[in-house]
């Protein structure tokens, strides 16, 4: 699934893939690859692209502040499912939409169901992994728009939820 | 007649709270921290022997009761008062205050606060004392014919509001053509924002320098300096880096202005820590003012002298005189100040806040952090959002600037925006190094303080950092399904 990483205003596009030995990330349109050579509470040693990084961190939220090569910085982390809920009936996270195109692996739970943030609602497979689209908030299912086994593209309405009355 | 200090009640907070209770600590004097609940957890709060909470509608409102402050003192059995600096510290009815108390105030007298403290009053008292003073007019002296006597004095001009502070009202007239319009303009400024239009016009220096000159008196005549500072590289008025020895001063010179804040001081029979300050430009330097307190970039004369100004200041408080004179003070190397705020450089400077998530200053040969802070606390709105004091020494200039950068790369500060990284921006700049900051530099290089665009490898290794550090997006990765781990490891 791809997270947003915002700095500036600008969102970046990132997941992690496993490679032996490592981490491959995706961003930007490229690829690098990420050793973990050790870590403790706040601390990382990485090599990136072979390059040793050593990266100081804190988390507070949805905010990441890092430092790392001499210099800090400071990004909004969006989840992959809130960064996609739509905003267009005027609800705020009414429904979540397909972050990227994929297939429906599973439903898992159907309209009309009560579930608290965090209840998987969807299984979906998009670029060969599977990711789990779960309740970002408390709620009932309104409606669950795809069926399993269907295609989606990009953006299309996933699942939307509205607020236990 | 000496009255050694038993107790020093610190009439302040913050880094130079604990810079004060340090010096008393090594010289066996018992500490009493004045204190508001916003404070309490602070790292001066915690090396403070005992502590008084002052209430305080605000945490500002608390440090200037001055009523709660000597009662404080009193109740605790202290018996001198050390303001530090801000707050009350020049604030003349307070010394008067304590010292009718009975108690010591570490600082001059009330009067001399009070001279130094009426910009026309002390700039009058330079020249009558001969330290050279800016050309200028004041319409309080003569108000039929300030107009005349500015345009005399010949441009460039500064127009100042008589009543005036912090840059407002301020205007520069380079074409004499346009002094009756700016004239004009200053006096209703000046009407609106202190609610008095009288002005004050002087010589305005090109490109100016912001150089002091800190000195020492007994209260009887007996003065000496120890060297001068300088502190031009400044944003919004206010000093973000300061250093010593000046990169200006021929030797020449510096005795100069040296003896030139000796002669004022001695004049006044200052007593206790002062700084004189100097406009420098074009080989030329005039009164500014005198500051009668101990100041924020302390540290760079105690780097290079080896002296403890406020062991100075107390062993001068308690009427023990002078501990050194003039031909005894030795001068090695060259230290910087830099000043960390929580502040956004990229918007204007404007403070922020935000927790300490981490804040670990840098340690090593030649590197010294003053603050006030630890990590864990949070930066609010409620005090000054200047996070620590990071002092650089070294045998000569360029390698501290050197050691300025690298310790700047090391400082990482987590949960809040800082001026880190702009601080190692202007200390590495051409200017900065070649000696040509002046204190209109930064607001003239507004690009100085823009982020760095992020893109390329940089990005991609943030990215990468900032991916690793979440734990979702690792655990993701790795709870995909093995096949995919296994066409990995097929291919190999």
């Amino acid at each position: 699934m791809r997270h947003g990483l915002e700095n500036n205003g600008v969102i970046q596009d990132v997941f992690l893939s496993p490679v032996p030995g490592g981490f491959c990330l995706h961003a930007n349109g490229r690829e690098a690859l990420i050793v973990l050579e050790g870590e403790t509470q706040g601390y990382l040693a990485l090599a990136i692209d072979g390059e040793d990084c050593e990266v100081r961190y804190a988390i507070a939220g949805a905010e990441i502040f890092l430092h790392l090569d001499g210099r800090h910085f400071h990004f909004k982390h969006h989840e992959p499912v809130r960064r996609f809920a739509s905003t267009e009936t005027g609800e705020t996270n009414a429904a979540a939409r397909a972050p990227m195109p994929g297939t429906v692996v599973r439903i898992a739970a159907q309209a009309g169901a009560a579930v608290a943030a965090g209840d998987a609602i969807l299984v979906i497979e998009s670029m060969k992994l599977e990711t789990t689209i779960r309740a970002w908030r408390d709620g009932i299912v309104e409606a669950v728009h795809v069926t399993e086994g269907a295609t989606f593209e990009r953006g299309m309405l996933l699942v939307s939820l509205v607020e236990d009355a | 007649m000496s009255h050694a200090i038993r107790t020093l009640l610190i009439a302040n907070r913050g880094e130079i709270a604990v810079r004060i209770i340090r010096t008393a600590q090594r010289l066996g004097i018992g500490t009493v921290l004045v204190c508001h609940e916003l404070d309490l957890g602070s790292p001066a709060s915690a090396m403070a022997d005992e502590i008084v909470l002052l209430e305080g509608r605000t945490g500002v409102a608390a440090y200037l009761d001055a009523a709660q402050i000597i009662a404080a003192a009193q109740k605790t059995g202290a018996d001198a008062i050390h303001p530090g600096y801000g707050f009350l510290s020049e604030n003349a009815a307070f010394a008067r205050a304590v010292t009718d108390a009975g108690l010591i105030f570490v600082g001059p007298t009330a009067d001399m606060i009070d001279l130094m403290g009426d910009k026309v009053r002390a700039r009058a008292f330079a020249e009558k004392h001969g330290v050279p003073v800016a050309p200028s007019a004041i319409e309080d002296d003569d108000p039929v014919n300030f107009v005349a006597k500015a345009r005399a004095l010949g441009a460039p001009l500064l127009v100042k509001p008589s009543a005036g502070g912090g840059g407002k009202g301020m205007r520069i007239v380079r074409d004499l053509a346009k002094l009756d319009e700016e004239i004009t303009q200053a006096r209703s400024e000046g009407a609106r924002y202190f609610g008095d239009g009288r002005l004050y016009v002087e010589r305005f220096v090109e490109e100016p320098r912001h150089i002091e000159v800190q000195v020492f008196g007994d209260g009887k005549g007996n003065v000496i300096h120890l060297g001068e500072r300088e502190c031009s590289a400044q944003r919004r008025f206010q000093k973000i880096i300061e250093e010593t020895p000046s990169p200006i001063l021929t030797p020449a010179l510096r005795e100069r202005i040296c003896q030139a804040a000796v002669d004022l001081a001695r004049a006044a029979h200052y007593a206790n820590a002062g700084t004189v300050e100097f406009i420098y430009g074009r080989d030329q330097f005039y009164f500014l003012e005198m500051n009668t307190r101990l100041q924020v970039e302390h540290p760079v004369t105690e780097e290079v002298t080896g002296l403890d100004l406020v062991e100075w200041q107390l062993r001068i408080a308690s009427g023990a005189g002078l501990p050194l004179q003039q031909s005894e003070i030795r001068t090695d190397g060259h230290a910087i100040e830099l000043r960390i705020y929580a502040e956004s450089p990229s918007r204007g400077f404007l403070p922020t806040t935000g927790p300490l998530l981490v804040f670990d200053p840098p340690e090593g040969e030649g590197i010294r952090v003053d603050t006030g802070f630890g990590q864990g606390q949070r930066v609010t709105s409620a005090f000054d959002p200047m996070l620590a004091k990071l002092i650089v020494s070294a045998p000569n200039r360029s390698a501290a600037i050197e050691r300025a950068c690298e310790a700047l790369r090391e400082f990482v500060i987590l949960g809040c925006e800082t001026n880190v990284e702009f601080l190692g921006a202007l200390a590495h700049s051409a200017a900065f190094r070649a000696g040509e900051v002046h204190t209109g530099f930064i607001d003239a290089h507004p690009e100085l303080a823009q982020l760095p665009v992020l893109d390329g490898e940089v990005l991609m290794r943030v990215l990468g950092a900032a991916s690793m550090a979440l734990p979702s997006l690792r655990e993701e990765a790795e709870e995909i399904p093995a096949m995919h781990a296994m066409m990995g490891g097929w291919r190999n």
